[in-house]
């Protein structure tokens, strides 16, 4: 207001007209100035904000003229005030959700900045856990963050989370919010119940954050508490209870198995039309069914064939709907996916298919009496026998296990289509939609016991009755049939191995004069790392674990050592054994079927006969049961080749001659008889090839020299009078010396064997050569 | 001469005069102070604001302004006049009614109102009614007599801050 306009109101008389007008005035202006307008929301005054306040006033005096004054300024500042809200669904009120079995829910509040600054919300507390009658059945939990309406971030951590809300961006203005959801699921076996998730957040203002920081402090608000109770409803749940028994004897065992089915849920198990798709024909042309799928157990990857005829029945006293039709099916997929119908021919799966003619309708009525594995009351029961395997290892515990699983549609609420509930379906999965054909599939083949959410058995396994064996025989044959010296019956404990050894740099010397009864002499030193292979076979059914003891011939030592995986003994000892006349094995571990190599390592004593056969041997025993065991021998042969030189007179001189005297002209004829002292395996023996000890072609040189002491035919004859004569025509090269023919040579050399045979107890075993020399 | 004389004694006497009627003038002098206002079962305390201690959000300051005659003269029709402070809401009945008549703007003092009203949109067309106090941005009181010389006026109004 102007002085002048100032002096002008001073008038009284003016001022009387005036002031009645201005306030009708401003009343009528305030009126329509404002009209339409919403009240102002009431905002926090901002921390750090100056609250400033200066007074005035007018007065006059009384001359009329006007006078105006100020008053002090009052100057206060505001200070961090932070404070929030918690809201759910319900706003301040807490939440509430529901969702059945097998879902999952989605607790969202919103926290917002009531204070009068710039803060970081905090969560001292947040679920999980999770309080509620069914807070033990949450599988998994994760959260959701928008800050201030921004992008929604899923699937985050509680740290992840909680980076989040003191990172930078997660600076809220007054009056800004964040929104976190709680985002957990549940499993499927679960009763109606309540889950109640927690938040308890505050919020911290730091003054260093505040546009006006100076003479803040940092200060964080009470904390404040909201909850979710989120209510789980009643679903179907198909327990299943599988048991199995073993018949028939221990060659041709038959495996029993029984599935029982009922809903032990609490609503009804309905049909699916999404399980049509699995078969074909009759009856998988109803408009929805359930399944209980059983794929036929396996042995040695082959499926075990169905023995007699599978049955199935119901009962409608436990909750099997009145009208509803069960099936028996198989499938001859391995994978279970396709190929269901109703013949039994290369059954792979087995199944039961229950419609009730339309899509959607209760099949099997909870009754309330099962849990998963445990069916006392089954509304469906499925009984089917196959044939038990005996091959290697169906002795074994778990050698056979089976497990059944069970497709249903869940209430769900009465929705339509239902969603789909059997086990591995970890979240809700609708019958209608595209992926119900694969859900089901891997639902059927579900291999956990008792799976979630429902709809599997328990896994049974079962072993075939026991059937031990053992054999222990040569490397590669343990199985072989043999007899060790030629007079025991050809048996599988008479098997043998022959080995050879010989004193390093020592001549034999047949002192015998009888061909095949040759007296060796005897070894001046010991005879070590005599090297026996033998293998011991699991021929039962069964894991065993066994005892081998080697027996050393008398006089000698023997220890049984591991193969090194490269034909030759290890250096560590076989299940513990020590050297000694006998060696023990023990805790020999051998899987059913599996066959373990190992050694027996003998030493000769000093003094050992050459040409001379010593038996040793092993004998395998299971520790399980004492009367399986098996025996092999080991033939330790000091040298092989016996020679037994004699000679005839021919032609001799009229006089008188002492006896075996020959006179100057007559003629000599020499026979070096040559043969294998190894035992012959026995008639109808099985006994490899490299456990009989054999000669290899020309490995066997027979050195005939007259003059070599004490030889001394080269100086009284003539020489040989001509070739010399092997009575085995296989090969065997000559060399004569003086050469190159053999007239008159006093010294030949025969390499016995060839292409057409070896010295061998099984083939040639013996021969001889002959020569002729005239005296001089 | 004694005319002259006479003339001039006239002249000092009006000036004399004249000094003493431009001497005899009312002086007002305002002081403004706040405190907040703790409310409790025993009664009500108040404390003195003071700088080094911060206001906090909904605290309830009571602003108190003084006016004091300190001329020789009434002061007439003295109406102090006070703005609501930012961040400040006026708390309703709070303004004294001693010694004048509250009045409030909503406009930031173009007009006033010892009730202040305004039109909202119903269904039913536009109604008018009260305006919410704390939407009040200023205050004043229209005393209800003259401020005497050496005489002084006390008038209190308290908010609440936001």
């Amino acid at each position: 207001m102007t002085r002048s306009k100032a002096r002008l109101m001073s008038q009284p008389w003016i001022a009387s007209l005036l002031r009645p007008a201005a306030s009708m005035a401003a009343a009528a202006f305030v009126c329509c100035a404002l009209a339409f307008m919403s009240q102002p929301a009431a905002a926090a005054t901002a921390a750090g904000t100056l609250i400033s306040n200066t007074a005035s006033a007018t007065y006059t005096d009384t001359n009329g003229v006007n006078y105006s004054t100020q008053s002090n300024t009052v100057v206060v500042e505001v200070q961090n005030a932070p404070s929030l809200t918690v809201f759910t669904n319900n706003g301040a009120a807490p939440g509430t959700g529901t969702g059945v079995p097998n879902s999952c829910f989605a607790d969202v509040y919103t926290l917002t900045n009531t204070g009068n600054g710039l803060g970081h919300f905090q969560l001292p507390t947040i679920s999980p856990p999770f309080a509620g009658s069914d807070a033990g059945s949450v599988t998994t939990t994760s959260y959701s963050l928008s800050i201030n309406g921004g992008a929604t971030t899923t699937g985050m951590t509680l740290a992840a989370l909680n980076a989040a809300l003191a990172a930078p961006g997660g600076l809220i203005p007054a009056g800004g919010n964040v929104v976190i959801t709680i985002n957990y699921c549940i499993g499927g076996a679960v009763v109606p119940g309540t889950i109640i998730s927690t938040v308890q957040a505050n919020i911290k203002y730091l003054a260093a954050d505040q546009p006006n920081p100076g003479g803040l402090v940092d200060t964080t608000s009470a904390n404040v508490t909201n909850t979710y109770t989120d209510t789980i409803t009643g679903d179907a749940r198909l327990d299943l209870q599988k048991t199995v028994s073993i018949t028939g004897p221990a060659g041709a065992p038959v495996v029993n198995y029984t599935v029982k089915a009922a809903n032990g849920g609490n609503a009804a198990a309905r049909s699916l039309t999404s399980v049509q798709g699995i078969g074909s024909g009759a009856p998988f042309t109803t408009p929805g069914a359930l399944v209980v799928a059983d794929n036929i157990p396996l042995f040695a990857a082959t499926t075990l064939t169905l023995n007699g005829v599978p049955a199935v029945a119901t009962n409608i006293g436990n909750g099997f709907v009145a009208g509803a039709v069960a099936t028996i099916v198989y499938s001859t997929d391995p994978t279970g996916a396709t190929g269901w119908s109703t013949s039994a021919a290369n059954a792979k799966w087995i199944g039961v298919y229950v419609t009730n003619g339309a899509a959607y309708s209760p099949v099997v009525n909870t009754n309330g009496t099962s849990a998963a594995g445990n069916v006392p009351n089954p509304a469906i029961t499925l009984t089917f026998s196959v044939n038990g395997p005996t091959g290697p290892g169906s002795g074994n515990a778990n050698a056979v296990c089976n497990i059944a699983n069970s497709v249903v549609g869940g209430d769900a609420n009465n929705a339509n289509p239902s969603q789909l509930v059997g086990p591995t379906i970890v979240t809700l999965v609708n019958d209608g939609s595209a992926g119900a054909p694969t859900q089901i599939n891997n639902a059927i083949n579900n291999s956990t016991s008792l799976a979630n959410p429902s709809g599997a058995s328990q896994l049974v396994c079962v072993a075939m009755p026991a059937s031990r064996a053992v054999l222990n025989g040569p490397r590669t044959a343990p199985g072989a049939t043999g007899s060790y010296d030629g007079v025991v019956a050809v048996s599988n404990d008479n098997d043998f191995t022959d080995v050879g050894f010989v004193q390093p740099a020592f001549t034999v010397v047949n002192g015998g004069t009888v061909p095949g009864t040759p007296n060796g002499n005897n070894f001046s030193a010991a005879v070590s790392g005599i090297n026996v292979s033998s293998d011991v076979m699991n021929s039962g059914n069964v894991d065993d674990t066994y005892t081998i003891v080697a027996t050393a011939p008398a006089g000698f030592t023997v220890q049984l050592f591991q193969d090194n995986g490269a034909n030759a003994p290890s250096a560590t000892p076989l299940g513990g054994a020590t050297a000694g006349a006998t060696s023990t094995a023990t805790g020999v571990v051998v899987a059913s079927g599996v066959t373990l190599h190992y050694w027996a390592v003998y030493s000769a004593p000093s003094g050992t006969q050459s040409l001379k056969r010593y038996d040793g041997n092993t004998i395998a025993t299971s520790a399980a049961d004492a009367t399986i065991h098996n025996e092999t021998h080991h033939e330790l042969y000091s040298s092989f080749v016996a020679l037994t030189k004699s000679v005839v007179i021919v032609t001799n001189c009229a006089g008188a001659v002492p006896a075996n005297g020959v006179c100057p002209g007559g003629t000599l004829t020499y026979t070096l008889d040559y043969r294998t002292i190894v035992t012959i395996p026995g008639a109808g023996n099985t006994e490899p090839a490299a456990a009989i000890l054999t000669t290899s072609a020309g490995s066997v040189v027979v050195t005939e020299d007259g003059a070599a002491a004490p030889n001394n035919w080269a100086t009284f004859t003539n020489g040989l009078n001509g070739a010399v004569i092997d009575s085995n025509a296989w090969g065997t090269v000559f060399t004569y010396t003086p050469g190159p023919g053999p007239a008159t040579a006093t010294k030949f050399t025969a390499q016995l064997g060839g292409a057409s045979g070896v010295l061998s107890p099984t083939g040639t075993a013996q021969g001889t050569l002959t020569f002729a020399l005239t005296v001089k | 001469m004694r005319l002259v004389a006479r003339s001039i004694l006239v002249c000092l006497s009006v000036i004399a005069l004249t000094a003493s009627v431009a001497l005899a003038r009312p002086d007002v002098v305002l002081h403004l102070s706040g405190a907040t206002v703790q409310r409790t079962a025993s009664g009500e305390k108040l404390v003195p604001l003071d700088p080094a201690v911060k206001l906090k959000a909904g605290e309830i300051v009571r602003w108190t302004i003084v006016g004091n005659n300190k001329g020789s003269d009434p002061a007439l029709h003295f109406t102090p006049v006070d703005k609501i402070p930012a961040g400040t809401a006026y708390i309703a009945g709070t303004a004294t009614i001693t010694g004048g008549r509250p009045e409030f703007s909503l406009d930031e003092g173009k007009t006033w109102s010892p009730k202040p009203m305004v039109v909202i949109q119903s269904p039913a067309g536009p109604v008018s009614r009260p305006a919410d106090p704390s939407s009040f941005t200023n205050i004043r009181w229209i005393a209800d007599k003259s401020l005497a010389p050496k005489a002084s006026a006390r008038f209190s109004f308290e908010v609440r801050v936001k």
